[in-house]
Protein backbone atom coordinates (compact mmCIF):
# COMPACT_ATOMS: atom_id res chain seq x y z
CA UNK A 1 0.00 0.00 0.00
CA UNK A 2 1.40 3.22 -1.06
CA UNK A 3 1.53 6.17 1.31
CA UNK A 4 -0.31 8.24 -0.70
CA UNK A 5 0.57 12.43 -0.12
CA UNK A 6 2.72 12.46 3.04
CA UNK A 7 0.94 14.88 5.50
CA UNK A 8 2.63 18.64 5.83
CA UNK A 9 1.20 19.93 9.06
CA UNK A 10 3.79 23.66 7.88
CA UNK A 11 2.62 23.05 4.60
CA UNK A 12 -1.47 23.49 5.94
CA UNK A 13 -0.15 26.49 8.21
CA UNK A 14 1.64 28.43 5.19
CA UNK A 15 -1.46 28.11 3.15
CA UNK A 16 -3.76 29.03 6.01
CA UNK A 17 -1.76 32.07 6.06
CA UNK A 18 -0.94 32.78 2.37
CA UNK A 19 -4.18 33.00 2.21
CA UNK A 20 -5.58 35.24 4.68
CA UNK A 21 -2.06 37.50 3.45
CA UNK A 22 -3.90 37.61 0.24
CA UNK A 23 -7.52 38.11 1.46
CA UNK A 24 -6.52 40.91 3.68
CA UNK A 25 -3.91 42.77 1.01
CA UNK A 26 -6.90 42.63 -1.69
CA UNK A 27 -9.14 44.53 1.02
CA UNK A 28 -5.92 46.93 2.04
CA UNK A 29 -5.23 47.56 -1.64
CA UNK A 30 -8.67 48.41 -2.27
CA UNK A 31 -9.13 50.97 0.43
CA UNK A 32 -5.45 52.27 -0.72
CA UNK A 33 -6.50 52.81 -4.26
CA UNK A 34 -10.45 54.25 -3.22
CA UNK A 35 -7.79 56.80 -1.27
CA UNK A 36 -5.83 57.73 -3.79
CA UNK A 37 -8.38 58.26 -6.00
CA UNK A 38 -10.83 60.25 -3.82
CA UNK A 39 -7.13 62.18 -3.34
CA UNK A 40 -6.84 62.68 -6.61
CA UNK A 41 -10.55 64.31 -7.10
CA UNK A 42 -12.40 61.79 -8.83
CA UNK A 43 -16.19 61.79 -7.98
CA UNK A 44 -16.30 59.75 -4.53
CA UNK A 45 -19.74 58.23 -5.91
CA UNK A 46 -18.03 56.58 -8.84
CA UNK A 47 -15.11 55.74 -6.70
CA UNK A 48 -17.19 54.11 -4.22
CA UNK A 49 -19.32 52.26 -6.98
CA UNK A 50 -16.40 50.83 -8.40
CA UNK A 51 -15.12 49.88 -4.71
CA UNK A 52 -18.47 48.34 -4.11
CA UNK A 53 -18.11 46.31 -7.47
CA UNK A 54 -14.78 45.02 -7.18
CA UNK A 55 -15.65 43.82 -3.42
CA UNK A 56 -18.90 42.16 -4.64
CA UNK A 57 -16.46 40.46 -7.45
CA UNK A 58 -13.96 39.27 -4.84
CA UNK A 59 -16.74 37.59 -2.80
CA UNK A 60 -18.52 35.89 -5.83
CA UNK A 61 -14.91 34.98 -7.39
CA UNK A 62 -14.04 33.54 -3.67
CA UNK A 63 -17.15 32.08 -3.23
CA UNK A 64 -17.14 30.24 -6.52
CA UNK A 65 -13.88 28.47 -5.32
CA UNK A 66 -15.31 27.45 -2.58
CA UNK A 67 -17.86 26.12 -3.99
CA UNK A 68 -15.71 24.49 -6.79
CA UNK A 69 -13.75 23.20 -4.36
CA UNK A 70 -16.47 21.71 -2.19
CA UNK A 71 -18.04 20.28 -5.15
CA UNK A 72 -14.82 18.22 -5.74
CA UNK A 73 -14.72 17.47 -2.26
CA UNK A 74 -18.24 15.74 -2.15
CA UNK A 75 -16.98 13.94 -4.94
CA UNK A 76 -14.09 12.40 -4.17
CA UNK A 77 -15.73 11.46 -0.54
CA UNK A 78 -19.01 10.56 -1.55
CA UNK A 79 -17.69 8.62 -4.35
CA UNK A 80 -15.85 6.04 -2.26
CA UNK A 81 -19.22 5.65 0.65
CA UNK A 82 -21.58 4.01 -1.38
CA UNK A 83 -25.38 4.39 -1.39
CA UNK A 84 -26.89 4.38 1.91
CA UNK A 85 -28.89 1.78 2.03
CA UNK A 86 -29.96 0.87 5.83
CA UNK A 87 -28.88 2.51 8.88
CA UNK A 88 -25.59 0.74 9.28
CA UNK A 89 -24.34 2.25 5.70
CA UNK A 90 -25.76 5.68 6.51
CA UNK A 91 -23.25 5.56 9.38
CA UNK A 92 -20.31 4.06 6.81
CA UNK A 93 -16.91 5.38 5.78
CA UNK A 94 -15.52 7.52 9.34
CA UNK A 95 -14.35 6.24 12.34
CA UNK A 96 -14.67 3.02 13.18
CA UNK A 97 -15.10 0.73 10.26
CA UNK A 98 -12.24 -1.65 9.92
CA UNK A 99 -10.51 -1.47 7.22
CA UNK A 100 -12.35 -3.04 4.31
CA UNK A 101 -10.80 -4.94 1.20
CA UNK A 102 -13.27 -3.01 -0.75
CA UNK A 103 -12.26 0.32 0.24
CA UNK A 104 -8.53 -0.52 -0.81
CA UNK A 105 -9.33 -0.60 -3.93
CA UNK A 106 -6.50 -1.14 -6.60
CA UNK A 107 -3.31 0.49 -6.42
CA UNK A 108 -3.42 2.47 -9.64
CA UNK A 109 -7.23 3.58 -8.14
CA UNK A 110 -5.63 4.62 -4.95
CA UNK A 111 -2.79 6.48 -6.84
CA UNK A 112 -5.30 8.20 -9.13
CA UNK A 113 -7.32 9.08 -5.87
CA UNK A 114 -4.09 10.65 -4.03
CA UNK A 115 -3.29 12.73 -6.77
CA UNK A 116 -6.87 14.12 -6.45
CA UNK A 117 -6.54 14.63 -2.97
CA UNK A 118 -3.26 16.42 -3.13
CA UNK A 119 -4.46 18.53 -5.99
CA UNK A 120 -7.29 19.71 -4.31
CA UNK A 121 -5.44 20.05 -0.77
CA UNK A 122 -2.85 22.70 -2.67
CA UNK A 123 -5.95 24.90 -4.57
CA UNK A 124 -5.00 28.37 -4.06
CA UNK A 125 -8.22 30.73 -3.58
CA UNK A 126 -10.03 28.52 -1.14
CA UNK A 127 -11.08 30.01 2.36
CA UNK A 128 -9.82 28.57 5.50
CA UNK A 129 -12.55 27.12 6.32
CA UNK A 130 -13.15 25.26 2.65
CA UNK A 131 -9.78 23.97 2.83
CA UNK A 132 -9.57 22.64 6.29
CA UNK A 133 -12.69 20.62 5.94
CA UNK A 134 -10.57 19.33 2.02
CA UNK A 135 -8.30 17.84 4.80
CA UNK A 136 -11.26 16.42 7.28
CA UNK A 137 -12.31 15.07 4.00
CA UNK A 138 -8.80 13.53 3.37
CA UNK A 139 -8.37 12.55 7.14
CA UNK A 140 -10.69 10.09 5.98
CA UNK A 141 -10.12 8.87 3.28
CA UNK A 142 -6.72 8.05 4.55
CA UNK A 143 -8.47 5.92 7.63
CA UNK A 144 -10.49 3.86 5.11
CA UNK A 145 -7.80 3.25 3.04
CA UNK A 146 -6.22 1.68 6.26
CA UNK A 147 -3.31 4.65 7.04
CA UNK A 148 -4.45 4.77 10.33
CA UNK A 149 -1.73 7.12 11.71
CA UNK A 150 -1.72 9.43 8.87
CA UNK A 151 -5.24 10.12 8.92
CA UNK A 152 -4.43 10.34 13.39
CA UNK A 153 -2.38 12.89 12.59
CA UNK A 154 -4.61 14.99 10.06
CA UNK A 155 -6.74 14.58 12.53
CA UNK A 156 -5.19 16.24 15.48
CA UNK A 157 -3.66 18.69 13.36
CA UNK A 158 -7.09 19.71 12.56
CA UNK A 159 -8.33 19.72 15.87
CA UNK A 160 -5.39 22.10 17.57
CA UNK A 161 -7.43 24.53 15.11
CA UNK A 162 -10.92 26.61 15.12
CA UNK A 163 -12.55 24.80 12.01
CA UNK A 164 -15.57 27.34 11.76
CA UNK A 165 -18.29 26.04 9.86
CA UNK A 166 -16.67 22.88 10.05
CA UNK A 167 -16.61 22.31 13.34
CA UNK A 168 -19.69 20.32 12.98
CA UNK A 169 -16.77 17.07 11.74
CA UNK A 170 -15.14 17.79 15.18
CA UNK A 171 -16.62 14.55 16.79
CA UNK A 172 -15.19 12.68 13.65
CA UNK A 173 -11.92 13.70 13.68
CA UNK A 174 -11.44 13.12 17.79
CA UNK A 175 -12.65 9.46 17.12
CA UNK A 176 -10.40 9.09 14.69
CA UNK A 177 -7.30 9.70 17.27
CA UNK A 178 -9.25 8.13 19.83
CA UNK A 179 -9.84 4.93 16.85
CA UNK A 180 -5.70 5.24 16.39
CA UNK A 181 -4.64 5.73 19.12
CA UNK A 182 -6.58 2.44 21.27
CA UNK A 183 -5.49 0.81 17.93
CA UNK A 184 -1.69 1.00 18.62
CA UNK A 185 -1.83 -0.04 22.08
CA UNK A 186 -2.04 3.27 23.73
CA UNK A 187 -5.32 3.56 25.78
CA UNK A 188 -4.14 6.82 27.56
CA UNK A 189 -3.54 8.82 24.18
CA UNK A 190 -7.39 7.98 23.70
CA UNK A 191 -8.84 9.13 26.51
CA UNK A 192 -8.17 13.16 25.69
CA UNK A 193 -10.17 12.93 22.68
CA UNK A 194 -13.10 10.73 24.25
CA UNK A 195 -13.15 13.29 27.38
CA UNK A 196 -13.46 15.81 24.50
CA UNK A 197 -15.68 14.28 22.46
CA UNK A 198 -18.08 13.61 25.56
CA UNK A 199 -18.38 17.43 25.93
CA UNK A 200 -19.36 18.22 22.46
CA UNK A 201 -22.92 17.81 21.45
CA UNK A 202 -22.87 15.05 18.66
CA UNK A 203 -25.43 13.31 16.40
CA UNK A 204 -27.04 9.49 16.49
CA UNK A 205 -24.50 8.11 14.22
CA UNK A 206 -21.50 9.43 16.13
CA UNK A 207 -22.72 8.52 19.98
CA UNK A 208 -22.96 5.00 18.52
CA UNK A 209 -19.62 5.21 17.33
CA UNK A 210 -18.17 7.00 20.60
CA UNK A 211 -19.99 4.41 22.48
CA UNK A 212 -18.31 1.69 20.68
CA UNK A 213 -14.75 3.18 20.99
CA UNK A 214 -15.55 4.01 24.90
CA UNK A 215 -15.98 0.42 25.01
CA UNK A 216 -12.77 -0.98 23.59
CA UNK A 217 -11.33 1.97 25.77
CA UNK A 218 -13.00 0.26 28.97
CA UNK A 219 -11.47 -2.97 27.62
CA UNK A 220 -7.94 -2.00 26.65
CA UNK A 221 -7.25 -0.08 30.48
CA UNK A 222 -8.86 -3.46 32.38
CA UNK A 223 -12.32 -2.09 33.17
CA UNK A 224 -14.40 -4.95 31.72
CA UNK A 225 -17.16 -4.28 34.02
CA UNK A 226 -17.69 -0.62 32.80
CA UNK A 227 -17.36 -1.72 29.51
CA UNK A 228 -20.32 -4.37 30.30
CA UNK A 229 -22.66 -2.13 31.76
CA UNK A 230 -25.62 -1.78 29.90
CA UNK A 231 -24.44 -4.27 27.42
CA UNK A 232 -27.96 -5.35 25.92
CA UNK A 233 -28.21 -1.61 25.04
CA UNK A 234 -24.81 -1.75 23.55
CA UNK A 235 -25.58 -4.74 21.09
CA UNK A 236 -28.60 -3.47 19.74
CA UNK A 237 -26.86 0.04 19.08
CA UNK A 238 -24.51 -1.81 17.95
CA UNK A 239 -26.80 -3.16 14.98
CA UNK A 240 -26.30 1.02 13.87
CA UNK A 241 -22.77 0.34 12.77
CA UNK A 242 -21.10 -0.85 9.94
CA UNK A 243 -21.71 -4.70 10.16
CA UNK A 244 -17.83 -4.99 10.73
CA UNK A 245 -17.28 -2.32 13.39
CA UNK A 246 -20.62 -3.41 15.15
CA UNK A 247 -18.58 -7.51 14.77
CA UNK A 248 -15.76 -5.36 16.76
CA UNK A 249 -17.96 -3.97 19.08
CA UNK A 250 -19.41 -7.24 19.75
CA UNK A 251 -16.02 -8.86 20.34
CA UNK A 252 -14.86 -6.50 22.93
CA UNK A 253 -18.16 -6.84 24.50
CA UNK A 254 -17.12 -10.97 24.72
CA UNK A 255 -13.82 -9.93 25.47
CA UNK A 256 -15.26 -7.91 28.57
CA UNK A 257 -18.18 -10.79 28.94
CA UNK A 258 -15.28 -13.59 29.69
CA UNK A 259 -13.22 -11.59 31.75
CA UNK A 260 -16.13 -10.88 34.32
CA UNK A 261 -17.06 -14.76 34.36
CA UNK A 262 -20.23 -14.51 31.91
CA UNK A 263 -19.13 -17.35 29.99
CA UNK A 264 -22.67 -17.67 28.15
CA UNK A 265 -23.09 -14.10 27.42
CA UNK A 266 -20.06 -14.37 26.33
CA UNK A 267 -20.97 -17.02 23.96
CA UNK A 268 -23.62 -15.25 22.59
CA UNK A 269 -21.89 -11.81 21.58
CA UNK A 270 -19.18 -14.61 20.01
CA UNK A 271 -22.06 -16.20 18.09
CA UNK A 272 -23.12 -12.01 17.12
CA UNK A 273 -19.49 -11.70 16.17
CA UNK A 274 -19.42 -14.24 13.63
CA UNK A 275 -22.80 -13.52 11.98
CA UNK A 276 -21.97 -9.52 11.78
CA UNK A 277 -18.34 -10.30 10.42
CA UNK A 278 -18.07 -10.06 6.33
CA UNK A 279 -16.32 -12.33 4.26
CA UNK A 280 -12.74 -10.94 3.51
CA UNK A 281 -13.41 -11.59 -0.41
CA UNK A 282 -16.32 -8.93 -0.48
CA UNK A 283 -15.32 -7.66 -4.05
CA UNK A 284 -14.13 -11.39 -5.39
CA UNK B 1 -29.11 -22.20 21.74
CA UNK B 2 -29.61 -21.84 25.29
CA UNK B 3 -28.87 -18.50 25.99
CA UNK B 4 -31.81 -15.99 25.40
CA UNK B 5 -31.24 -12.47 26.10
CA UNK B 6 -34.84 -11.14 26.92
CA UNK B 7 -36.07 -7.48 26.38
CA UNK B 8 -32.30 -6.72 24.79
CA UNK B 9 -34.15 -6.09 21.45
CA UNK B 10 -36.82 -3.97 22.24
CA UNK B 11 -34.69 -1.12 21.89
CA UNK B 12 -34.43 -1.86 18.28
CA UNK B 13 -37.06 -3.87 17.26
CA UNK B 14 -39.97 -2.22 19.05
CA UNK B 15 -43.34 -1.43 17.05
CA UNK B 16 -42.62 2.10 17.37
CA UNK B 17 -44.39 5.06 18.35
CA UNK B 18 -43.76 7.37 20.98
CA UNK B 19 -45.38 8.22 23.90
CA UNK B 20 -48.46 9.98 24.02
CA UNK B 21 -48.86 9.57 20.30
CA UNK B 22 -52.36 8.17 21.13
CA UNK B 23 -53.32 5.44 18.48
CA UNK B 24 -50.82 5.67 15.48
CA UNK B 25 -52.38 4.37 12.06
CA UNK B 26 -50.00 3.88 9.19
CA UNK B 27 -50.96 6.39 6.41
CA UNK B 28 -52.55 4.37 3.15
CA UNK B 29 -52.02 4.22 -0.20
CA UNK B 30 -53.79 7.04 -1.69
CA UNK B 31 -53.05 9.39 1.17
CA UNK B 32 -49.06 9.02 0.43
CA UNK B 33 -49.48 9.34 -3.00
CA UNK B 34 -51.25 12.39 -2.39
CA UNK B 35 -48.63 13.92 -0.02
CA UNK B 36 -45.94 13.02 -2.49
CA UNK B 37 -48.08 14.81 -5.17
CA UNK B 38 -48.14 17.74 -3.18
CA UNK B 39 -44.80 17.68 -2.28
CA UNK B 40 -42.72 16.68 -5.19
CA UNK B 41 -38.84 17.13 -5.45
CA UNK B 42 -37.89 20.55 -6.94
CA UNK B 43 -35.23 22.63 -7.57
CA UNK B 44 -34.32 26.16 -5.89
CA UNK B 45 -35.49 29.21 -8.55
CA UNK B 46 -32.50 29.77 -10.89
CA UNK B 47 -32.96 33.32 -10.30
CA UNK B 48 -31.33 33.14 -6.78
CA UNK B 49 -27.60 32.28 -8.18
CA UNK B 50 -28.46 36.10 -9.65
CA UNK B 51 -28.81 37.34 -6.52
CA UNK B 52 -25.09 38.20 -5.46
CA UNK B 53 -25.05 40.27 -8.98
CA UNK B 54 -28.24 41.78 -8.07
CA UNK B 55 -26.97 43.04 -4.65
CA UNK B 56 -23.65 44.76 -6.25
CA UNK B 57 -26.05 46.13 -9.17
CA UNK B 58 -28.12 47.92 -6.62
CA UNK B 59 -24.90 48.99 -4.09
CA UNK B 60 -23.14 50.47 -7.08
CA UNK B 61 -26.40 52.14 -8.25
CA UNK B 62 -27.09 53.31 -4.15
CA UNK B 63 -23.44 54.65 -4.63
CA UNK B 64 -23.94 56.28 -7.88
CA UNK B 65 -27.06 58.09 -7.13
CA UNK B 66 -26.18 59.78 -3.82
CA UNK B 67 -24.35 62.93 -3.23
CA UNK B 68 -20.93 62.68 -3.15
CA UNK B 69 -19.90 63.21 0.33
CA UNK B 70 -21.96 60.12 1.46
CA UNK B 71 -21.37 57.97 -1.13
CA UNK B 72 -19.93 55.74 0.70
CA UNK B 73 -22.51 55.17 3.23
CA UNK B 74 -25.20 54.32 0.40
CA UNK B 75 -24.76 51.18 -0.65
CA UNK B 76 -24.49 49.60 3.33
CA UNK B 77 -28.25 48.90 3.91
CA UNK B 78 -28.32 47.50 0.66
CA UNK B 79 -25.29 45.59 1.51
CA UNK B 80 -26.86 44.76 4.44
CA UNK B 81 -30.33 43.43 3.22
CA UNK B 82 -28.28 41.25 0.70
CA UNK B 83 -26.54 39.68 3.80
CA UNK B 84 -30.09 39.15 5.61
CA UNK B 85 -31.07 37.05 2.38
CA UNK B 86 -28.21 35.22 1.76
CA UNK B 87 -27.80 34.26 5.87
CA UNK B 88 -31.95 33.54 5.86
CA UNK B 89 -31.36 31.34 2.46
CA UNK B 90 -28.63 29.47 4.48
CA UNK B 91 -30.67 29.10 7.80
CA UNK B 92 -33.60 27.58 5.31
CA UNK B 93 -31.11 25.19 3.55
CA UNK B 94 -29.67 24.03 7.41
CA UNK B 95 -33.22 23.89 8.77
CA UNK B 96 -33.70 20.81 5.86
CA UNK B 97 -30.85 19.31 6.82
CA UNK B 98 -31.74 18.87 10.43
CA UNK B 99 -35.37 17.83 8.91
CA UNK B 100 -34.07 15.19 7.35
CA UNK B 101 -31.44 13.94 9.41
CA UNK B 102 -34.09 13.95 12.63
CA UNK B 103 -36.28 11.25 10.27
CA UNK B 104 -33.15 9.45 9.39
CA UNK B 105 -32.06 9.09 12.98
CA UNK B 106 -35.45 7.95 13.66
CA UNK B 107 -35.36 5.33 10.56
CA UNK B 108 -31.85 4.08 12.16
CA UNK B 109 -33.23 3.58 15.65
CA UNK B 110 -36.53 1.68 13.92
CA UNK B 111 -39.00 4.26 15.54
CA UNK B 112 -41.24 3.71 12.66
CA UNK B 113 -44.22 5.95 14.10
CA UNK B 114 -41.49 8.76 14.49
CA UNK B 115 -40.27 8.54 11.16
CA UNK B 116 -43.72 8.87 9.26
CA UNK B 117 -45.00 11.96 11.55
CA UNK B 118 -41.48 13.49 11.27
CA UNK B 119 -41.25 12.55 7.38
CA UNK B 120 -44.50 13.61 6.92
CA UNK B 121 -44.11 16.80 8.54
CA UNK B 122 -40.51 17.38 6.44
CA UNK B 123 -41.99 16.60 3.36
CA UNK B 124 -43.13 20.13 1.85
CA UNK B 125 -39.23 21.94 3.42
CA UNK B 126 -37.00 18.96 2.14
CA UNK B 127 -38.55 19.11 -1.08
CA UNK B 128 -36.79 21.80 -2.41
CA UNK B 129 -32.95 19.79 -2.35
CA UNK B 130 -33.85 16.43 -4.01
CA UNK B 131 -31.24 14.07 -2.26
CA UNK B 132 -33.22 15.03 1.03
CA UNK B 133 -36.20 14.34 -0.32
CA UNK B 134 -35.37 10.91 -1.66
CA UNK B 135 -33.78 10.16 1.58
CA UNK B 136 -36.78 10.93 3.85
CA UNK B 137 -39.25 9.42 1.32
CA UNK B 138 -36.88 6.21 1.20
CA UNK B 139 -36.95 5.96 5.00
CA UNK B 140 -40.60 6.91 5.02
CA UNK B 141 -40.97 3.90 2.78
CA UNK B 142 -38.90 1.56 4.85
CA UNK B 143 -41.12 2.07 8.09
CA UNK B 144 -44.47 1.56 6.27
CA UNK B 145 -42.68 -2.04 5.24
CA UNK B 146 -41.46 -2.77 8.88
CA UNK B 147 -45.55 -1.40 9.67
CA UNK B 148 -46.42 -3.97 6.91
CA UNK B 149 -48.41 -1.47 4.75
CA UNK B 150 -46.32 -2.55 1.89
CA UNK B 151 -49.04 -0.81 -0.65
CA UNK B 152 -48.65 2.66 0.64
CA UNK B 153 -44.71 1.76 1.11
CA UNK B 154 -44.96 1.09 -2.78
CA UNK B 155 -46.08 4.59 -3.51
CA UNK B 156 -43.37 6.15 -2.05
CA UNK B 157 -40.44 3.39 -3.70
CA UNK B 158 -42.61 4.19 -6.73
CA UNK B 159 -41.51 8.09 -6.22
CA UNK B 160 -37.97 7.87 -5.67
CA UNK B 161 -37.57 5.49 -8.81
CA UNK B 162 -39.46 8.13 -10.83
CA UNK B 163 -36.60 10.89 -9.73
CA UNK B 164 -33.73 8.29 -9.41
CA UNK B 165 -32.14 8.76 -13.47
CA UNK B 166 -31.92 5.63 -15.39
CA UNK B 167 -29.51 3.49 -14.73
CA UNK B 168 -29.19 4.87 -11.11
CA UNK B 169 -27.57 1.60 -8.85
CA UNK B 170 -30.36 2.83 -5.86
CA UNK B 171 -32.97 1.51 -8.72
CA UNK B 172 -31.74 -2.02 -8.06
CA UNK B 173 -32.34 -1.61 -4.58
CA UNK B 174 -35.64 -0.33 -4.61
CA UNK B 175 -36.71 -3.00 -7.28
CA UNK B 176 -35.47 -6.18 -4.50
CA UNK B 177 -38.16 -3.96 -2.00
CA UNK B 178 -40.70 -4.08 -4.54
CA UNK B 179 -39.99 -7.90 -5.57
CA UNK B 180 -39.97 -8.34 -1.30
CA UNK B 181 -43.28 -6.60 -1.13
CA UNK B 182 -45.15 -8.46 -4.13
CA UNK B 183 -43.88 -11.60 -2.54
CA UNK B 184 -45.58 -10.43 0.73
CA UNK B 185 -48.74 -9.72 -1.11
CA UNK B 186 -48.78 -12.95 -3.02
CA UNK B 187 -48.13 -11.21 -6.38
CA UNK B 188 -45.70 -13.84 -7.76
CA UNK B 189 -45.39 -12.22 -11.30
CA UNK B 190 -44.59 -8.73 -10.23
CA UNK B 191 -42.37 -10.17 -7.64
CA UNK B 192 -40.45 -12.14 -10.62
CA UNK B 193 -40.21 -8.72 -12.77
CA UNK B 194 -38.71 -6.80 -10.12
CA UNK B 195 -36.49 -9.58 -9.61
CA UNK B 196 -35.65 -9.60 -13.33
CA UNK B 197 -35.57 -6.33 -13.59
CA UNK B 198 -32.44 -5.95 -10.89
CA UNK B 199 -30.79 -8.96 -11.90
CA UNK B 200 -30.52 -6.87 -15.21
CA UNK B 201 -28.87 -4.01 -13.45
CA UNK B 202 -25.47 -5.60 -12.44
CA UNK B 203 -23.08 -3.37 -14.72
CA UNK B 204 -24.60 -0.49 -13.30
CA UNK B 205 -22.25 -0.10 -10.16
CA UNK B 206 -19.50 1.28 -11.77
CA UNK B 207 -15.77 -0.25 -11.80
CA UNK B 208 -14.43 1.29 -8.38
CA UNK B 209 -13.27 -0.85 -5.62
CA UNK B 210 -16.33 0.99 -3.41
CA UNK B 211 -18.90 0.32 -6.39
CA UNK B 212 -17.10 -3.47 -6.19
CA UNK B 213 -17.96 -3.90 -2.71
CA UNK B 214 -21.55 -2.14 -3.00
CA UNK B 215 -22.52 -4.47 -5.91
CA UNK B 216 -21.06 -7.07 -3.27
CA UNK B 217 -23.37 -6.40 -0.68
CA UNK B 218 -26.18 -5.84 -2.99
CA UNK B 219 -25.64 -9.23 -5.02
CA UNK B 220 -26.63 -10.82 -1.08
CA UNK B 221 -29.74 -8.45 -0.69
CA UNK B 222 -31.34 -9.70 -3.95
CA UNK B 223 -30.30 -13.11 -2.95
CA UNK B 224 -32.49 -13.07 0.31
CA UNK B 225 -35.42 -11.80 -2.08
CA UNK B 226 -34.59 -14.62 -4.80
CA UNK B 227 -34.42 -17.03 -1.54
CA UNK B 228 -37.95 -15.56 -0.39
CA UNK B 229 -39.08 -16.69 -3.56
CA UNK B 230 -38.10 -19.81 -3.38
CA UNK B 231 -39.76 -20.41 0.11
CA UNK B 232 -43.20 -18.16 -1.24
CA UNK B 233 -43.31 -20.92 -4.59
CA UNK B 234 -42.44 -23.79 -2.35
CA UNK B 235 -39.04 -24.84 -4.04
CA UNK B 236 -37.37 -25.28 -0.99
CA UNK B 237 -34.38 -27.61 -2.15
CA UNK B 238 -33.72 -24.75 -4.70
CA UNK B 239 -33.97 -22.54 -1.59
CA UNK B 240 -31.56 -24.87 0.19
CA UNK B 241 -28.97 -24.71 -2.43
CA UNK B 242 -29.22 -21.17 -3.20
CA UNK B 243 -28.61 -20.56 1.04
CA UNK B 244 -25.59 -22.44 1.31
CA UNK B 245 -23.73 -20.19 -0.81
CA UNK B 246 -25.74 -17.64 0.50
CA UNK B 247 -25.54 -18.06 3.94
CA UNK B 248 -21.80 -17.45 4.52
CA UNK B 249 -21.95 -13.68 2.94
CA UNK B 250 -24.81 -12.82 5.04
CA UNK B 251 -22.33 -10.56 7.32
CA UNK B 252 -22.38 -8.03 4.37
CA UNK B 253 -25.44 -7.03 5.42
CA UNK B 254 -25.62 -7.12 9.10
CA UNK B 255 -28.28 -7.53 11.06
CA UNK B 256 -30.29 -7.94 7.75
CA UNK B 257 -29.08 -10.74 7.13
CA UNK B 258 -31.04 -12.51 10.00
CA UNK B 259 -33.63 -13.01 7.36
CA UNK B 260 -31.51 -15.06 5.03
CA UNK B 261 -30.37 -16.92 7.62
CA UNK B 262 -34.38 -17.60 8.88
CA UNK B 263 -35.42 -18.41 5.19
CA UNK B 264 -32.52 -20.56 4.70
CA UNK B 265 -33.93 -22.60 7.85
CA UNK B 266 -36.94 -23.01 6.36
CA UNK B 267 -35.84 -24.02 3.08
CA UNK B 268 -33.56 -26.77 4.69
CA UNK B 269 -36.29 -27.94 6.99
CA UNK B 270 -38.68 -28.56 4.14
CA UNK B 271 -35.70 -29.98 2.16
CA UNK B 272 -35.15 -32.81 4.47
CA UNK B 273 -31.61 -31.17 6.32
CA UNK B 274 -33.10 -30.83 9.52
CA UNK B 275 -29.41 -29.93 11.74
CA UNK B 276 -28.64 -27.34 9.14
CA UNK B 277 -31.96 -26.16 9.63
CA UNK B 278 -31.38 -25.72 13.45
CA UNK B 279 -28.22 -24.02 12.71
CA UNK B 280 -29.68 -21.11 10.52
CA UNK B 281 -32.48 -20.91 13.01
CA UNK B 282 -30.03 -20.29 15.23
CA UNK B 283 -27.94 -17.74 13.50
CA UNK B 284 -31.34 -15.73 12.72
CA UNK B 285 -32.80 -15.64 15.97
CA UNK B 286 -29.30 -14.78 17.56
CA UNK B 287 -29.48 -11.72 15.11
CA UNK B 288 -33.48 -11.09 15.91
CA UNK B 289 -36.08 -12.35 17.77
CA UNK B 290 -38.07 -15.23 16.55
CA UNK B 291 -41.12 -13.05 16.50
CA UNK B 292 -39.85 -10.28 14.52
CA UNK B 293 -38.47 -12.27 11.96
CA UNK B 294 -42.19 -14.55 12.46
CA UNK B 295 -44.07 -11.04 11.80
CA UNK B 296 -41.71 -10.16 8.58
CA UNK B 297 -42.46 -13.83 7.38
CA UNK B 298 -45.74 -15.43 8.40
CA UNK B 299 -44.33 -18.44 6.64
CA UNK B 300 -41.15 -19.08 9.34
CA UNK B 301 -44.32 -19.35 12.23
CA UNK B 302 -44.52 -23.01 10.86
CA UNK B 303 -40.44 -23.26 11.98
CA UNK B 304 -40.27 -22.27 15.10
CA UNK B 305 -41.22 -25.18 17.22
CA UNK B 306 -39.73 -27.73 14.84
CA UNK B 307 -36.28 -26.18 13.88
CA UNK B 308 -35.64 -25.31 17.84
CA UNK B 309 -36.32 -29.09 18.47
CA UNK B 310 -34.53 -30.49 15.39
CA UNK B 311 -31.63 -28.28 17.13
CA UNK B 312 -32.26 -30.09 20.60
CA UNK B 313 -32.60 -33.77 18.88
CA UNK B 314 -29.14 -33.58 17.11
CA UNK B 315 -27.77 -32.02 20.45
CA UNK B 316 -28.97 -35.00 22.06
Amino acid sequence: MGEGVAFDERGLSRALLAERARRVGAVLGAAVLWGTLVWAGVSTSLVTGLAVAMLVAGWVWVSHRDAAALRDLAELAGGRLGASGDGGEALEGIGLEEESPGDRGAEGEAEDAATEWDELTRRAGVSAWVRLLVYQGMSSWRERRGERDAAAAIAAALCRRRLGPGEAHRPELLLTIAESALRAGKPEEAYGALLALHGLRVGLGVAVKRMAAQTRYEVAIGRPDAALFAWARKAAMAELLPPRAAARLHADLADAAEAMGHGELAGWLRQRQRLLTPPVDVTA
Amino acid sequence: MGFRPTGWIELVHGAGGSPGEGVFRPPSREAVAERLAACPPRRLPGWLKWVPFGIAGLAVGAAAASPAGVAWLMPLPVLGAGWVLVRGLSVAARQRVVAARRVRDRAMLRRHAEVLRLGWKALPAVSLTPTLWVQTVLAMGESLVALGKDDAAGACFEAVARVLPKGHPGLARLRVVEAMAALREDRLTDADDALRRARSTAGAWGGSAAARAEAARFEVELGVATLYQRVRTHHFADGAELADGLRPRLGMIGVAGASGHALAALCYLRAGRAEDAAAAWADATALVPAYVLVHRFAELAALVGEAEVAGEASDG
